[in-house]
This record gives C-alpha cells, structure tokens and sequence, in this order.
C-alpha cells in the first residue's frame, strides 16, 4: 500500500529485465503457493504476487543476490498483503465456510485437518500469516518478526490466537 | 487431538493447499507494466516544518522508511504564500475540493511549490520527503537509483547537498543536518552499515560523527540543540544517539523495548508509541507505565501539533485525532473519498495536511483536526503556470546556502 522511496526508481536496463525474468521463471511457483495462503485465494495471490514482484523489479538494482531477491519478495508479499487488507478491509469478503463445528471425540486428526483450511482462512491477516510463516515457510519467531515488522512477543501473541482459534471443538 | 498436535496438522494442511495452485506464465509482463506505473504515479510530498515534526521508526518499514525526522521546538513560523480562505466545494465522491494551496512546501509530481514560488524539479527525481526551515527546504531524492539530499531556497535556486545522504533531520535552529555519510545509504531491502553524520548546513562542517555495525539512520533531533539525536534501524530497536560522547543507548519507553515511538513531542521526552499490533500509547520517556493507552491502531508514524495537545495518526484510511493528555479520541474521519491520509504535517495549530502517496491523482488534504473534517486540495494552476521563466539551475554544492 504504502511505495517506499526505493521502489520509486526503475532502471530499464536489459540485463536487469533478464535477470528478474529468470528469477520469476525460477521462483513464481514457490512464491505463489506462498502467496496464495497468505491470500487464501488464487486471484487475490496471483495479484499479491504481481504487486510484489513489480516492486522488487524497481528495488532490483539494490538487491546483491538471488537469496536477497527472495527474501525481498516474501517480504514484501507479507506487508502488502496486510496493507491491502487494511485499505480494504471496510469492503466485503467473500471468504470459504468457516463450518460449526459440534466437539466430537471420534474425530480423527485427518478430519482435523480437513476442517483447518477455512478456519485459516478466517484468520485475520497478522495472524494467518505468522501461521504461514512459522509453519509452511518454517521460520523461527526471530524470523518471522522480523519479516512481518514487528516483534517477537507480537509474534508468539498472534501465534497463540490463531492456533486457538483455528483449533476445531 | 491436543493442542500440541496443532501445529503438525496446520504445516500438513498448509502444505496440501499450497499444491492446488499453480503459476502462469503471464507474471513477468504484468509486474514489468505494473512497476512502470508505480514509477509514473505522481509523487505528492508535503514538507515538515521545523516545529511541527512527525518521527517514523524503520522497524514499521512500509511507510516509515519514508519519513525524515523533522525537529522539535517552534522556531519558525510558515508564511503564507497563498490563501487558505477558498470555499470548499462538494464533489460526486463526498470529498470537498479546495484550491487554496498548503501554507507549507510541497511537491505535487516534479513541481516544488513553495514560498509562493514553482519550481520545477529535474527530471526523474521523486522528493519522498521534507523539511522545512522557514528558509530552506530540505527534500530526500531518489532518482536514476540514487538518494541524496537536495535544498531548494526562497529564490528558487535548487542544490544537491553532497556531504549528506537521507534519511536525515534537521535541528530545532534549522542550522544542522543529521544524515548518513553519502558513501552510505540504507533502505530495507539491503540493510548495511553506516555512518551518521551531523554537519553544520551553512559551512558544511562534519560536527558529529558515528559509524555503527547497524544501519543506523537518524529520525530527529531530540530537544533543542544537537546533544541528542532518535534515530532507528531497520532490524531492531530505536536509540538515542547522545552526540557528545558517542553514546547510543536503547530508548527506554516504558521499560518495553518492544514498543515503537511514532511521534515524539516538542519537549523530546513525551513520545507516541505503538504496540506490535499497532495500539497506540503515550509514555514519557524513562517512566514506568505508559501515560495512557488507546484502542486506536495505528498504520504509520503520528504528527504532534504545535502545542502538543493533540496527536494525528494514520488508522486504516482513516484519519484519528487523539488528545495528547487523556488519550481521548478528539475526532475520526468517516470517508476520504478512498484516500489514505498517511503522512501527516501540521499547517497550523488546528489544521492537517495529509498526503497520499499511492494515490492516483491527487493525494493532497487538508483536514480540521477537532472535526476530521477533510478537504481534497486541487493542485495549483500555479504548478503548470508559475514558472514561465526557466527553470532554476541545479547546483552541486557541498552545503546549502541558505
């Protein structure tokens, strides 16, 4: 939401747009699963990831190699995402069924599991993307406060809430 | 199934749906043509008056890195090149326009307007920041890749300052610039090392100096004359600089070092904070317990007023004026036809200027801080006809003249 100075600045040099199209060649796949649980919807991940993308394009020439590249892009999908969802949060959202769940002792982990994603995808954003963080990109709190911005206490709160609440019964 | 089977199940759930997705091959195309607009996009930037000061801490980068610390005492007073009196007018998105320009410099696309003057800035430079001094204005470029240091005076004349690099700030006394060594500059995407620099603007004079292993960059002055300076680093806490004995200590807010400032007030002691999840605060600095605590979120760093008795923060895409005492909300702004007021300045003791820089045409308030009340502010015909003459030559020079 917010353009850092940074990302003002373009450089149409041919060696860049080579370089970044080999990374996207290389990465996209990655990157949009990424995007789409931080999304927790295909068109919305496929533009996360454009918009993130187009911004690491203009902080290209800053970015010494292809590990920072990457690190740049989660980083910037993590923030633009919550900021898309700050700016649009007042709007309606069509999210997947969060199921009621009724407690039943037989149910066995792989019908937990089952149950999860929506339960992930109600999650608010902060939230849903520490769970991202932490458990499929498999991040250490350090890490992952780091990328989201905030601190590491913040971290393990939201950490705590999303697992409370995405836990069914 | 126990709470400790949760994480095991949510990495397998998150795993299993991140197989359903698939990239296409369209992505590079469309994040080349987007990143050319962003670049295209207008660029709006209102300076910060010397005492009017909002602060910004890196570690909240999206928006913070953006900010120049500005400077806390009152020591100028803006003039009024143009008039604030015209009556606002009601448009189809409920957002009234106004004309009458911001008593304060600003830069809307590559025009500088200020002290009654356009300037037209050289091409390619985007001004992402300023201060003003009453004298000069002090803006953070970046253009072709480079950041650098720029002051355009009352005449017009525009000037690089080579011996500084942003972010900076700019003392009570508008005399000393606290910046970055030029051969070091900082951004989030390559955190590195630094120097800060404090050098006298008039002569050019390096009075201060500290290189750190962090990127380290300076927010403001703290109190009057450069003893102390906030600054802040991308990955860990704000520090105070203490210039005399080259000290840097960790900010001790509430004993939290957790806690962010987003405004600091003229005193240099009474700061604005935030939590991790963005609830705003107002502690004093080396107290105990923090002096309230708010509900308010913020999204970026707040702007103080003048008399320090109110506090204007960013929350959402709205407006929030909290009074500086109590904690009290003094007024919310309802709708601002789909702009977000994310840097903030005051014009005068009741009245905001708030600047969106994502927007796509526009992005210049004007809002009443007791109501939230806001104004679209037209740009000037004055941006496109003021300058018949030539524009002012580009000097590089060592130092500002003021």
């Amino acid at each position: 939401m917010r353009v850092p100075a940074s990302w003002e600045v373009v450089i149409d040099a041919s060696a860049r747009r080579e370089e970044f199209e080999a990374f996207v060649a290389a990465r996209s796949g990655a990157l949009l699963r990424t995007a789409y649980l931080l999304a927790g919807d295909k068109h919305a991940a496929e533009d996360l990831l454009q918009t993130s993308l187009a911004k690491t394009y203009l902080a290209w020439p800053r970015i010494k190699d292809m590990q920072s590249v990457e690190a740049f892009v989660r980083r910037t999908l993590v923030t633009t995402n919550i900021s898309t969802w700050r700016k649009h949060r007042d709007r309606e959202v069509l999210m997947p069924l969060v199921p009621v769940l009724a407690h039943n002792p037989r149910t066995d982990a792989v019908d937990q599991r089952l149950s999860l994603w929506p339960h992930i995808c109600a999650l608010p954003p902060r939230q849903r993307t520490v769970m991202v963080l932490r458990y499929y990109e498999d991040l250490t709190e350090a890490e992952t406060a780091r990328l989201m911005g905030c601190s590491i206490g913040a971290v393990k709160r939201y950490c705590a809430r999303a697992l409370r609440t995405s836990c069914p019964a | 199934m126990t709470d400790d089977d949760m994480p095991d199940l949510i990495r397998a759930e998150l795993r299993l749906q991140a197989e359903s997705v698939t990239a296409t091959g369209a992505l590079v195309e469309g994040a080349i043509a987007q990143a050319r607009a962003i670049r295209r996009r207008q660029v709006v930037t209102a300076a910060i008056p010397l005492a009017l000061s909002a602060v910004g801490v890196a570690t909240v980068p999206t928006l913070l890195s953006q900010m120049s610390g500005a400077n806390p005492s009152a020591t100028t007073s803006p003039s009024s090149p143009t008039s604030t009196a015209a009556t606002p007018m009601r448009t189809s998105d409920s957002l009234a326009t106004t004309t009458a320009q911001p008593r304060l410099p600003i830069v809307q696309g590559s025009t500088l307007v200020a002290s009654g003057r356009s300037v037209e800035l050289p091409d390619g430079w985007a001004v992402t920041g300023m201060v003003w001094t009453g004298r000069l204005t002090i803006m953070d470029v970046t253009s072709n890749d480079r950041r650098f240091t720029a002051t355009a005076d009352a005449a017009g004349t525009v000037r690089e300052l080579s011996n500084v690099a942003p972010p900076f700030a700019v003392s009570a006394d508008g005399q000393f610039i606290a910046g970055l060594e030029p051969s070091t500059t900082v951004d989030s995407a390559t955190p590195r090392s630094a120097a800060l620099i404090v050098v006298e603007l008039t002569t050019g004079t390096v009075v201060h100096r500290l290189t750190s292993s962090t990127s380290l960059f300076p927010e403001r002055f703290l109190g009057t004359g450069t003893s102390s300076v906030l600054v802040s680093q991308y990955q860990g806490p704000p520090n105070i600089w203490s210039t005399a004995d080259g000290r840097l200590s960790a900010l001790d807010l509430s004993r939290n070092p957790d806690r962010l400032p987003l405004a600091v007030d003229s005193t240099g002691t009474l700061f604005t904070t935030a939590d991790g999840e963005g609830h705003v605060s107002v502690e004093r600095l080396g107290a105990k317990r923090p002096q309230w605590n708010s509900t308010t979120v913020a999204d970026g760093p707040g702007a103080i007023s003048p008399d320090n008795s109110m506090i204007a923060l960013s929350s959402g895409d709205a407006l929030v004026v909290l009074d500086t005492e109590s904690g009290g909300k003094v007024s919310q702004s309802v709708s601002l036809g789909g702009q977000a007021p994310w840097r903030m300045t005051w014009e005068d003791p009741t009245t905001l200027i708030a600047t969106d820089p994502a927007a796509v045409e526009g992005g210049l308030l004007r809002c009443q801080a007791l109501t939230a009340e806001c104004v679209k502010i037209v740009p000037s015909a004055a941006g496109a006809a003021a300058i018949e003459n030539p524009p002012p030559p580009v000097v590089a020079s060592p130092v500002a003249t003021p």
